[in-house]
């Protein structure tokens, strides 16, 4: 009686792993970024708590316009905004 | 007078064991009939053999107890018995209570709410051994909007520069200096 529901409970807990690591996703967004890319969270996290609040909302206003735009241009932005960046950090060299 | 005890008389001590045999009929016809010479010639083994008829059957005389007192020993033995199986499986007596359908019931239930608080909890769950966003608030860590908002603030912040750069800012958006 005892071992039948020892192995039941065995069981169930196997097949609640897929459930756990469905779970587990929400909370590993930060494991799946690159060094780089958790250092610039934390440093822009930063940033952020000391902006005035006129600048974070203009922010939000920003992040939402950009989240509309269709996939192409969002992509273009991004790849330019990369060769700015590259470009002025080749400058500074 | 004399008083009755229930010590033996002293035997030689070459022929107590035999004399204590001799009792029981045990030995060869030529011990024995060594040990019968022996007696008609030693008073004190006499005695001694004497003493041993009176005494041996005394101790071997079972003592006849009632029923009841089988029936009592028979009972108190089984509860001792029982008392020791309590103590090696002690832990069955969380269970005794229970009928033999709740520990299955209870244990599916036990799993179904785990199930339940793990979706209704996704996204709280932290497993990872990395070492978290320091001085990040979980609810930015585990939310990608926020992850990716905190990603991109550089380039937000030069958005309209951008986009004048492509040429695809729209009419209606507001400009940043």
């Amino acid at each position: 009686m005892i071992k039948r529901t020892i192995g039941l409970l065995a069981l169930c807990s196997v097949l609640l792993l897929p459930v756990s690591s469905w779970a587990r996703d929400g909370g590993d967004n930060w494991g799946r970024l690159s060094p780089q890319e958790r250092e610039n969270v934390r440093r822009n996290y930063q940033r952020w708590q000391n902006l005035p609040p006129q600048d974070k909302e203009h922010l939000r206003e920003e992040w939402d316009r950009f989240k509309n735009l269709p996939p192409d241009q969002r992509d273009n932005l991004r790849r330019r905004y990369d060769e700015l960046r590259k470009q002025r950090r080749g400058d500074k060299r | 007078m004399k008083v009755p005890t229930d010590t033996l008389q002293t035997a030689c001590s070459d022929f107590e064991e035999d004399l204590v045999l001799h009792y029981y009929g045990d030995g060869s016809e030529a011990e024995r009939n060594r040990v019968e010479a022996h007696l008609q010639e030693c008073a004190p083994c006499r005695a001694f053999l004497e003493d041993l008829r009176k005494l041996l059957p005394r101790m071997a005389k079972p003592n006849d107890l009632p029923q009841s007192f089988w029936d009592s020993y028979y009972r108190e033995t089984l509860e001792k018995l029982a008392a020791l199986e309590e103590r090696k499986f002690w832990w069955r007596n969380f269970f005794a209570p229970m009928r033999a359908w709740m520990l299955p019931a209870l244990g599916t239930a036990a799993v179904a709410v785990l199930a339940v608080a793990l979706i209704f909890t996704k996204g709280h769950w932290n497993f990872s051994l990395k070492q978290p966003g320091e001085n990040i608030p979980q609810e930015i860590l585990v939310d990608t909007n926020q992850l990716e908002f905190f990603k991109s603030m550089d380039m937000l912040e030069a958005l309209s520069k951008l986009e004048t750069l492509e040429g695809t800012k729209s009419e209606t958006g507001h400009s940043h200096t």
